[in-house]
């Protein structure tokens, strides 16, 4: 050990390089994000109700994120451009085509563009190109609106309109972004399924849901009773359809770890428009997010505790 | 380096340090028959490190360093794959064009020196006695004609905004300011935070301006309500 001192001083920088670069960098940055407001003056995320933090338990216990992650991958975003009124200028409307008349007939550009309007006039175009035609068709006296349109195979599952980010976890400890997907994504499941029934038909049976699902019945979550056809099911029960015509004969009963996950799950929604996770405005203004249970339908009745 | 190589004669019967244990007696020997041979123990001397890892690493180092340019997202906690940089996350977000009058009373709004008194965040101040404009029921009536007035003429005394009292300082009189400007103005107070009320028109300046005309004392909180009801 001629050199002693100078190899134990290169280890250590090694080593304070990649702790500083790898974990406290990152620390500094992601790990001081706070919650925010976001467009409508709400909070973003808005904290879990208290049922839903058990469910998060049970998610957790019950090995979930295993099969599942809760993360929303996109490869790129794009722009269309929509025009929702022509205006009154149509020679104005036809030059930003590149064309001098804009007649009525089938060769005519409202033939080929605004038969039906909103039309798509432009796609695939960067933001920049995307507000420039915007500019253009608004000078021209034309309602034109970008639409952006985020890519990837994620999106297209309809697993979420944005990707995740890290904003999107900050009320989880720990995070269960999983790294396996044996079964859908659930960053969104919240958003996709509102109906409290039929998730627990879910928990309890998947393949009856969806064909050929590898997910493992749970039904040691439910209490199974007989149930004769035409007699009023028990307030918190739910009836389990049968294939075909065949009346019902079972009902179930959820735990209390059941509905707690069933809480949990309705209330995973990562589809703010942040910053950092741009997306498309929704089409029609969405109802206010809550991270309350969504209200049950007539038929199935699935209460939330007393 | 012969005196270093003295120091380190051989001390028979005792085994070298670095090379315990059994399986390694063979070396042990061959250690020991080379230092018999030479009458030293053999050193780590010195060598010239290879040209070619420095070059080596400096290629790492140009690739890591244009990979962290080009993937790192400037290295902003806010960009993520498959972004690369917060101007192309600012290209994406959703922009409507903002009406030009409320890009005019944005610019007034710190021009005139609004900003000093009620703030930038619009949420005025309580050691100033100057009323909040974010969120305030004057601000947002659907008639504007209280807080044109406010504006042409100023205002003095007490005024209660959002049922806390306030009004210990005094509102200065704009009316310098054009019909437009204070139209303008108007829309982005009643349009900016998290405000949303109809615009301001030029016209309602003009009208509320000339009912106004005579008077030069500045308003009072009262004395608007009774006369715009």
């Amino acid at each position: 050990m001629n050199n002693g001192a100078a190899l134990f001083l290169g280890i250590l920088l090694s080593v304070a390089a990649s702790f500083w670069t790898l974990l406290f960098a990152p620390q500094m940055q992601i790990g001081r994000q706070q919650v925010r407001p976001i467009e409508g003056g709400e909070l973003y995320p808005s904290p879990r109700p208290g049922l839903a933090l058990r469910g998060a338990e049970v998610y957790r216990s019950l090995g979930c994120a295993e099969c599942h992650t809760r993360q929303v991958r996109q490869t790129g975003a794009v722009f269309d451009v929509l025009i929702s009124e022509v205006g009154t200028n149509l020679g104005a409307v036809a030059a930003v085509f590149g064309e001098t008349a804009i007649g009525t007939g089938d060769e005519g550009l409202d033939a080929k563009y605004f038969k039906k309007l909103p039309a798509t006039v432009g796609t695939n175009l960067t933001g920049s190109a995307a507000m420039k035609l915007v500019t253009q068709f608004t000078a021209a006296g034309a309602k034109a609106v970008p639409v952006l349109i985020p890519l990837g195979p994620d999106v297209q599952r309809g697993w979420g309109a944005r990707l995740s980010v890290a904003q999107d976890y900050l009320h989880d400890y720990p995070v269960l972004l999983g790294n396996l997907r044996l079964g859908p994504d659930l960053a969104n499941f919240g958003a996709r399924q509102t109906n409290t029934a039929a998730i627990h038909i879910l928990l309890y049976d998947s393949p009856r849901v969806t064909k050929g699902s590898l997910m493992p019945p749970y039904h040691f979550l439910y209490e199974t009773r007989p149930f004769t056809h035409g007699e009023a099911p028990p307030a918190d029960a739910i009836v389990l359809p049968t294939e075909g015509a065949k009346s019902p004969t079972q009902i179930i009963v959820p735990s209390e770890d059941a509905l707690a996950l069933a809480a949990y799950l309705t209330s995973l929604k990562a589809e703010a428009l942040l910053f950092e996770a741009p997306r498309a405005k929704p089409a029609s203004p969405a109802p206010p997010s809550t991270n309350a249970p969504p209200a049950t339908n007539a038929t199935a009745a699935a209460t939330s505790p007393k | 380096m012969k005196q270093r190589d003295d120091n380190k004669q051989p001390q028979p019967g005792k085994p070298e340090q670095c090379s315990s244990g059994a399986a390694s007696s063979a070396a042990v020997q061959a250690t020991q028959s080379a230092v018999a041979d030479n009458g030293s123990e053999p050193v780590a001397r010195r060598i010239a490190v290879p040209a070619l890892l420095f070059a080596i690493l400096a290629a790492f180092l140009f690739w890591g360093d244009m990979h962290i340019l080009s993937q790192g997202g400037e290295l902003d906690a806010h960009v993520f794959y498959p972004f690369v940089s917060s101007n192309e996350l600012a290209s994406l977000a959703i922009r409507e064009p903002e009406d030009p009058r409320v890009t005019q009373g944005r610019g007034l709004y710190a021009l005139v020196g609004c900003n000093s008194c009620h703030q930038q965040d619009g949420l005025g101040s309580v050691a100033t006695g100057c009323p909040p404009l974010a969120g305030s029921d004057w601000v947002l009536s659907n008639e504007p004609s209280r807080i044109i007035a406010i504006v042409l003429k100023g205002l003095t005394g007490p005024i209660t905004v959002l049922d806390k009292p306030y009004g210990t300082g005094q509102m200065v009189a704009l009316g310098s300011l054009s019909d437009e400007e204070i139209a303008g103005v108007l829309s982005f107070v009643r349009n900016n935070w998290s405000n949303k009320a109809p615009y301001v028109e030029v016209s309602d300046v003009k009208k509320i301006r000339k009912q106004l005309e005579s008077r030069s004392a500045p308003m009072t909180a009262t004395e608007l309500i009774k006369l715009f009801p």
